[in-house]
């Protein structure tokens, strides 16, 4: 079996951690694989569509189960799922990104790249912004997991606007790191905010904002 | 997801949503693991084939 079949699966975070970091590895040096990757990332972002569309959530449910009834013992590890939320609005924009080449290079340069730290982030944590002409990057290191059953969800702080807007980009950290692109125009907002939320985020938020990075 | 062969859906399905790696899958299937991590790069090949097909109309 060769390392370059495990794209899919790295995509879909099914490779075993040992696994995860051997592809992870191959991946640096290995132009082939990144590019597979970014392309097949963009089907993966859309599988909540897909299910939306041609399988509602509780048939969904009944089959996995089924398949999965037998042994009771969860993963064993903890998993952060790809969001189910996910719009299709961000699965959309993803996937025409992708299209017309965008993705692939983007994290490679540094052009045109402001780096922004949080003024206030759980202890510990380290989150940054990257600004970019046309989207902005929530990056998070070391970051705790959301309390159990809640997802972290990024929120726009514009000027003269007392509540802040909320996004669809909901996420939970991986071994406390998470990546989130942030779209919209961010030309009049004063601070990117997050919050913890019930899945599938709110319209306001619901607690104070955890981290705050002010533009 | 339709369009998919059911094995592929399968698996796409048991990582994505349920979480399983492709060793668990395999466990639970009953099959090897690296035919399963080939499902997935296949699946997710023809869904991406798919969306472009679908975003060009």
């Amino acid at each position: 079996m060769s390392v370059h079949e495990s794209t899919g699966a790295y995509v879909l975070d099914a490779l075993p951690p040992d696994e995860r970091r051997e592809f992870e590895a191959h991946l640096e040096g290995c132009e082939a694989c990144r590019r597979e990757v970014e392309q097949l990332r963009v089907a993966a972002d859309a599988l909540p569509v897909g299910v939306t569309q041609y399988a509602p959530p509780p048939a969904l449910k009944e089959r996995l189960m089924a398949q999965v009834a037998a042994p009771a013992a969860p993963p064993a590890r903890a998993r952060s799922r790809r969001p189910q939320w996910f719009g299709w609005r961000s699965a959309l924009a993803l996937a025409c990104a992708a299209l017309i080449g965008i993705g692939i290079g983007r994290a490679l340069s540094g052009d045109d790249v402001q780096r922004l730290q949080a003024s206030v982030a759980p202890a510990g944590a380290r989150v940054s912004l990257e600004m970019r002409d046309d989207e902005s990057t929530l990056i998070a290191r070391d970051l705790p997991a959301p309390p159990q059953g809640r997802v972290y969800q990024v929120w726009l702080k514009r000027r003269g606007v007392a509540a802040p807007e909320p996004t669809d980009a909901l996420f939970t950290p991986r071994d406390g790191r998470a990546e989130v692109d942030v779209t919209g125009d961010l030309g009049d907002v004063e601070a990117v905010l997050v919050t913890h939320e019930p899945p599938g985020g709110s319209r306001a938020p619901t607690v104070a904002p955890l981290i705050s990075i002010t533009t | 997801m339709e369009s998919l062969p059911p094995e592929q859906v399968q698996v796409i399905e048991l990582a994505y949503f349920g979480g399983f790696t492709h060793t668990e899958i395999a466990d639970r299937l009953g099959a090897p693991g690296g035919p399963i991590k080939g499902r997935m790069r296949l699946g997710l090949q023809k869904l991406r084939a798919s969306l472009e097909g679908a975003l060009a109309t």
